[in-house]
C-alpha cells in the first residue's frame, strides 16, 4: 500500500514534469480562480461586517415628556425593553447630555443665554436589525402619555440598509457563481491535461493497470495542483489585503475593515480546502470519463 | 487452456469481423493465426485480450469464461496475458527500463525485484545495453523487442502477438520470431496473428487460417497457404 502510494507520488511528479506546459496552464487557471474567489470572500465578509456595523448604528431616540417621575420613566423603559426587535434601551443622563452639548458649542456661551437645562429626558433604543424599524418607531410613537417625539435616521438609514443588503446579496451571488465557475474551469483544465496523456492511460490499461491504479497519480497531481495554486493565491491575498487595508483606512475611514485574524485564517483555509477539493474532484471526474472510453 | 466457442463479432457499423469461430489451444502451444488483411485476426486476439467484447459466443481461459468480466477483472486477466502490438505501444517519454518496469509497478513488485526482472528480460531480448535509451532512439526491431520484454516480464502463461513483424524488415522479423519461439520453449502459450507467409512456412507450427471472419483451416505444422 505504502509502496503504491510512493509510486503514485513519484509518478505524479514525473507526469507533471513531462506535461509541464499544461500543468503551468492549469496552475495559473486554478490560481487566478482561487484568487478571485478568495478576494470576493474577503470583500463579502467585510460587507457582512459593514452591514452589522450599520445595524449597530441603527438607533432610535425617544424624547420623553416633561414632568414624568423617575418611577414612570423606569416603568416605561422596562416596558419598551420587552418589545420584540429591541436590543437595548438606555436612559440618557439629561445633565450629562447638556454638558456635552455646551462643550461642543462652547463659543455660544450657552450658560449666559439659558438658565436651566432645556433638554428633555430621552432614551436611546437599539434595534436587533433594521427589518422592523418602521413598525417599532410607530409603536414607540404610540405611547403618547410618555413620548414627546421619536427621532431616527429615517429614509437615509433605510436607504443605506437597502444598499448594503443589495451589495451583500450581490456579493454572495458572485461568490456562488465563482464557486461553480472555478470548479468547471478546473475540471476542464485537468481534463485537457489528462486528454493530453490519454495514450499513456490506454497503454497503462493494456498492460493490466486497474482503473484505481491509473487514477492514483492523477489524483495526487490534482491535490498538488490545488494545494500549490491555493497556497500561492492565499499568499497573494494576504499581501494584497495588507496593502488594501492601509489604503482603505486612508480613503474610506468609515468602512469597518475589521476582519480579525481568526476570520482571515478561516478564509485562507476555505480557499486552500476548496482548491484541493476542486482539483481532486476535477482529476477524479476527468480520469473517470477518460477511462470509460478506454476498454 | 484457451477455448473459443461459437465466437462472432459484429461492429457497430454492421461489419462482421468474426463469424462463428470455434477452436481450442492447449497449454504451451504455438499457434499462427493467418489470413489476409481484414480477415479478423486482430479482432480475434483483441477479443481474447478483452480489448473487444464478442457479440456472440464465449472465450474460456483455463475454464474461466471471459463473458462477464468487470473492469477490475479485465485488468487481472491482462496481467496473465502478455500482448505484443504491431505499433509497439511504448511510452515515448520513458526509457527502455522504465517502459518494462512500469508493468511490474502495476503488479506491485518491490524496487529490487523490478530491477532484477527487468535486467533479466532485457538480457533475454538482447537489449541489456539499451536500458537507458528512449524508444525514439531505437530501431523498429528494437522497439518490438521492448514490447516483447514488457509482455513477458512477469512470465504470463499466455502471449498474444498481433502482427509482431508487420513493420519490420525480413531479417528483423526472423529474429523476432526466433525470440517468440524461445519464449514458447518456456511453456508459454503463444498466439501470433500474422500475414508473413515466409515466417509461417519456415517456422512450422499449428496454423489457424481465417477468411472473411470465418475459420477455414486448422492445421498442425501447417503452412500459410494450402
Amino acid at each position: 500500500m505504502i509502496r503504491k502510494f510512493i509510486f503514485f507520488i513519484v509518478e505524479a511528479f514525473i507526469g507533471m514534469k513531462r506535461s509541464s506546459f499544461m500543468i503551468t496552464v492549469s496552475l495559473a487557471t486554478v490560481f487566478i480562480s482561487l484568487l478571485i474567489f478568495g478576494f470576493f470572500l474577503i470583500v463579502n465578509l467585510n460587507l457582512v461586517n459593514f452591514s452589522s456595523y450599520l445595524n449597530s448604528k441603527l438607533e432610535v431616540r425617544v424624547f420623553l415628556k416633561d414632568g414624568l417621575t423617575k418611577k414612570e420613566i423606569r416603568l416605561f423603559k422596562e416596558k419598551i425593553s420587552s418589545i420584540k426587535g429591541i436590543q437595548s434601551v438606555e436612559l440618557l443622563d439629561k445633565d450629562q447630555e447638556w454638558n456635552e452639548f455646551k462643550e461642543r458649542y462652547d463659543t455660544l456661551n450657552l450658560d449666559d443665554l439659558v438658565n436651566s437645562n432645556p433638554l428633555p429626558v430621552s432614551l436611546t433604543v437599539r434595534l436587533e436589525d433594521d427589518h422592523q424599524l418602521k413598525s417599532i418607531v410607530t409603536l414607540l410613537a404610540g405611547f403618547n402619555m410618555f413620548v414627546e417625539d421619536v427621532v431616527y435616521g429615517g429614509k437615509m438609514a433605510e436607504r443605506m440598509q437597502k444598499v448594503s443588503r443589495f451589495i451583500l446579496y450581490f456579493g454572495w451571488g458572485i461568490v456562488g457563481v465563482l464557486f461553480c465557475a472555478t470548479f468547471l474551469i478546473v475540471i476542464n483544465t485537468i481534463k485537457l491535461t489528462i486528454m493530453n496523456r490519454s495514450e499513456e492511460i490506454s497503454i497503462m490499461k493494456l498492460v493490466g493497470a486497474t482503473d484505481s491504479f491509473v487514477m492514483g497519480p492523477f489524483l495526487v497531481e490534482g491535490v498538488f495542483l490545488g494545494l500549490f495554486s491555493s497556497i500561492v493565491a492565499v499568499a497573494m491575498i494576504h499581501f494584497g489585503l495588507k496593502l488594501i487595508a492601509v489604503n482603505l483606512v486612508s480613503f474610506l475611514p468609515f468602512f469597518p475593515n475589521d476582519l480579525n485574524e481568526k476570520n482571515i485564517f478561516i478564509i485562507y483555509l476555505i480557499v486552500v480546502l476548496w482548491g484541493c477539493f476542486m482539483c481532486l474532484m476535477g482529476a477524479l471526474l476527468s480520469t473517470r470519463s477518460t477511462l470509460k472510453k478506454i476498454l | 487452456m484457451i477455448k473459443i466457442k461459437k465466437l462472432s463479432k459484429t461492429f457497430s457499423n454492421g461489419h462482421r469481423a468474426l463469424d462463428n469461430i470455434d477452436f481450442m489451444v492447449n497449454k504451451g502451444e504455438f499457434v499462427y493465426i493467418v489470413g489476409p488483411s481484414g480477415s479478423g485476426k486482430s479482432t480475434l486476439l483483441n477479443c481474447i485480450f478483452r480489448k473487444e467484447i464478442p457479440s456472440v459466443g464465449s472465450i474460456y481461459i483455463d475454464n474461466y469464461s471471459l463473458d462477464q468480466l468487470s473492469n477490475r477483472q479485465i485488468s487481472f486477466l491482462r496481467r496473465n496475458m502478455g500482448m505484443i502490438f504491431q505499433d509497439f505501444k511504448l511510452l515515448q517519454t520513458r526509457n527502455v527500463f522504465d517502459n518494462i518496469a512500469f508493468a511490474l509497478h502495476i503488479f506491485g513488485y518491490s524496487r529490487s525485484s523490478i530491477r532484477r526482472s527487468v535486467n533479466q528480460v532485457l538480457e533475454l531480448v538482447g537489449l541489456d545495453d539499451k536500458a537507458g535509451h528512449f524508444p525514439s532512439e531505437l530501431s523498429g526491431g528494437e522497439q518490438q523487442r521492448i514490447c516483447i520484454a514488457r509482455a513477458i516480464v512477469n512470465n504470463p502463461p499466455i502471449l498474444l502477438a498481433d502482427e509482431p513483424t508487420g513493420s519490420l524488415d525480413p531479417d528483423t522479423s526472423w529474429e523476432i520470431m526466433q525470440l517468440l519461439s524461445k519464449i514458447n520453449l518456456r511453456k508459454t502459450t503463444v498466439l501470433v496473428a500474422t500475414h508473413n507467409k515466409g515466417i509461417v512456412d519456415d517456422l512450422r507450427k499449428r496454423v489457424i487460417a481465417l477468411e472473411y471472419g470465418k475459420l477455414i483451416r486448422d492445421q498442425q505444422l501447417g503452412v500459410y497457404d494450402t
